[in-house]
């Protein structure tokens, strides 16, 4: 496949197709690297700020509220992680090979 | 409290610091176990020169040598990115941040994990359907070729310069308290090793490599955090009561300690942390090895699961040395030492230990084996990784023009291996009694604050153009090496001044700011047609790295 020229780049970024594609890829996109920036300043800021917070027993055991949420932040990564290539495999994938299909490249 | 944290970012991001102090003593363990130790290491050194040697049949084409050929499935990148990821430092430093410090241990850990969903977010897809082996592909792009590409390559090999150091040192440090051999024959049998897997196999031979090394850290692990949770009941409550019990801090391990302690230091190593990831050559690189963009963003997402799954591995393996280490007198350096420094070979040392005390001298062979592997397989990946920037983007696009042939390319990348593989031996040599705990920090800052805001920007901001890209990564990189010079890590440490001029120890507060900064004044400013030309572009770019279209085929289907 030869690379892209630019006249037939235009037409493809004005399909409407390829517009509806990159709007709501970035939407997850944007929207999930903000939620993790979110998450992790909020609890590195938790951590300068709220430290008797942190220490609070928890759920009768020995481990205080910092270890759980340390532990739900690993968990919180995967699960980002696993949100954005579940949608971007079913719906941006569908979207590209409709869109690809369209312009018959 | 700003010294605790010193000696924390030291011991958490080069192995080689704590060790350092560790070497002269070598462990009566290791000493023992070291037959053992040394015939595990060897069957792992056979397999991967048996893996070099078959990956030699199928590194043809540059395709081969810079991406296997696009042809590694998505678990495997998986499985080799959370090799390239999980360094000694990872593995031994963070246990023994856990082991010495307890619950900022943890944090560390999280600090390594939350760059995965950036990479995976802004960077995977994009890189990938826009290069075709290194990230200077992707910021030449659409930008001038020979300035971008000269200058994404310096910040490259900064990065990979650094780091490999540290790791080369750090594996000279390991390899001695390990094996009990001089510092000099583990340099160069690291060096050796590594050299050999990229020249003879390539990206091919350094995955296989990476993979195996992988799976042997996490069976390893895994093995060591059940037996932890095993010999208290699998009650977690159980294994925190009987670390608190014995550890000199008591209830404090369990609590935030002095990490994270100010709000500016806690941001600034907060971003290096999280951006830093994404600036990393070798990582970025092993997008390339699978078929297309699904792949990479497979890839990510299961490297992700692998590295957070090893995160929770390491509290359970830090909890568990605290508890069964600490009231052994047979692991201190003597009965008056501290139950923290004074573990024999140093902290670093609690996993390896630890692995003694549950499986006796094999287990300990095996745990030292796997991070002599570790070491290995993360300086194969720096070393492939600096190799492809010299002769990919410094030779083949920039001093030949893109007018070499394949088989020159490859010589000179071989050649560049080489000299790169005899250069981070000497320096290994040269450090070997320097304190060199800034050189991964500095790594992170530089890829922070210069590749990873040239990258990103250049992917999704149609008005960067040339000019905005190479001064704001060049103010990015600048200020990051200078700030790092004038922070304690070196002005105080290795410059013997008395107090630092700059008052933090990570500059990414201010250095990654001051890259977007001038890459968007200075592109803003650029009214040349060049620029012209550069925002014009961008349709094209945006097209390609959404849906892939125009990527060369010859990249994607060399097998």
């Amino acid at each position: 496949m030869e690379s892209l020229t630019e006249t037939t780049a235009r037409l493809v970024v004005r399909n409407p197709r390829f517009i509806a594609l990159v709007r709501r890829r970035a939407r997850v996109r944007w929207g999930l690297t903000a939620l993790t920036i979110l998450a992790f300043f909020g609890f590195v800021l938790m951590i300068v700020f709220a430290r008797p917070l942190l220490a609070t027993k928890v759920g009768g055991g020995l481990a205080p509220l910092g270890i759980y949420l340390a532990t739900g932040m690993l968990l919180f990564v995967v699960l980002v992680t696993g949100v954005y290539v579940q949608r971007a495999a079913s719906l941006f994938g569908r979207m590209n090979d409709e869109l690809v299909e369209e312009i018959g490249l | 409290m700003s010294a605790a944290r010193t000696s924390l970012l030291a011991a958490a991001l080069a192995p080689a610091a704590g060790l350092a102090r560790a070497a002269d003593g070598t462990s009566p363990h290791a000493a023992g176990n070291s037959a053992i130790a040394i015939g595990m290491f060897l069957a792992f050194v056979a397999a991967s020169l048996v893996i070099t040697w078959r990956s030699s049949h199928r590194t043809k084409s540059a395709a081969d040598f810079y991406a296997a050929g696009g042809g590694i499935k998505p678990l495997q990148n998986g499985f080799a990115i959370a090799g390239d990821f999980l360094s000694a430092a990872a593995f031994l430093g963070i246990t023994a941040l856990v082991y010495s410090t307890g619950f900022d241990g943890m944090l560390y850990s999280i600090g390594f994990l939350v760059g995965w969903p950036i990479v995976l977010f802004l960077i995977s897809e994009r890189l990938r359907n826009l290069g075709l082996y290194t990230f200077s592909d992707v910021t030449s792009f659409r930008l001038d070729r020979t300035q971008v590409r000269v200058f994404s390559a310096i910040g490259s090999l900064t990065v990979v310069a650094f780091y490999l150091i540290a790791q080369m040192v750090g594996a000279g440090k390991v390899v001695q308290l390990l094996f009990g051999v001089d510092y000099t024959v583990a340099v160069l049998v690291v060096g050796v090793l590594t050299v050999l897997y990229v020249t003879v196999g390539g990206m091919q031979a350094t995955t296989w490599v990476q993979i195996t090394k992988a799976g042997l850290l996490l069976t390893g692990g895994t093995l060591l955090g059940f037996s932890v949770l095993w010999k208290f009941g699998f009650s977690v409550d159980a294994l925190l009561a009987a670390a608190v019990q014995v550890h000199p801090k008591g209830a404090a391990i369990l609590q935030p300690g002095g990490l994270f302690s100010d709000p500016v230091s806690a941001i600034s190593l907060g971003l290096a942390l999280m951006f830093g990831t994404a600036g990393l050559p070798h990582i970025l690189m092993r997008f390339y090895t699978v078929r297309d963009a699904q792949g990479a963003r497979k890839s990510v997402f299961y490297a992700g699961c692998f590295v957070a799954y090893f995160c929770l591995l390491i509290p359970l393996i830090g909890f568990g040395a605290i508890a069964l280490l600490m009231n052994d007198p047979s692991y201190f350096t003597g009965a008056t030492a501290s139950k923290v420094t004074g573990l024999i070979g140093g902290p670093n040392m609690a996993a390896i230990h630890l692995a003694g005390a549950m499986g006796g001298p094999l287990f300990f062979g095996f745990i030292a084996a796997v991070a002599f592997a570790t070491i290995l397989a993360v300086v194969a990946g720096l070393t492939l990784a600096a190799a492809s920037a010299v002769s990919h983007d410094l030779y083949a696009q920039v001093i030949a023009r893109g007018r070499t042939s394949e088989r020159t390319e490859l010589a000179v990348s071989k050649f560049a291996a080489v000299a790169i593989g005899i250069v981070s031996a000497l320096l290994a040599m040269l450090f070997e009694n320097q304190n060199i705990a800034f050189m991964v920090g500095l790594a992170l800052a530089v890829a922070a604050s210069c590749n990873f805001p040239v990258l990103v920007t250049s992917l999704y901001w149609r008005g960067m153009t040339t000019r905005g890209a190479l001064a704001g990564g060049g103010l990015g990189l600048a200020s990051s090496v200078v700030l790092v010079g004038l922070s304690k890590t070196v002005w105080v440490a290795v410059f013997h001044f008395k107090a630092a001029i700059f008052p933090y120890e990570n500059p990414a507060i201010v250095s990654m700011p001051l890259a977007f900064l001038g890459i968007w004044l200075f592109s803003v400013l650029d009214s040349s047609p060049r620029a012209a030309a550069e925002r014009n572009a961008f349709d094209a770019q945006l097209v390609r790295a959404e849906t892939g279209l125009g990527r060369p085929a010859a990249a994607v289907a060399a097998h």
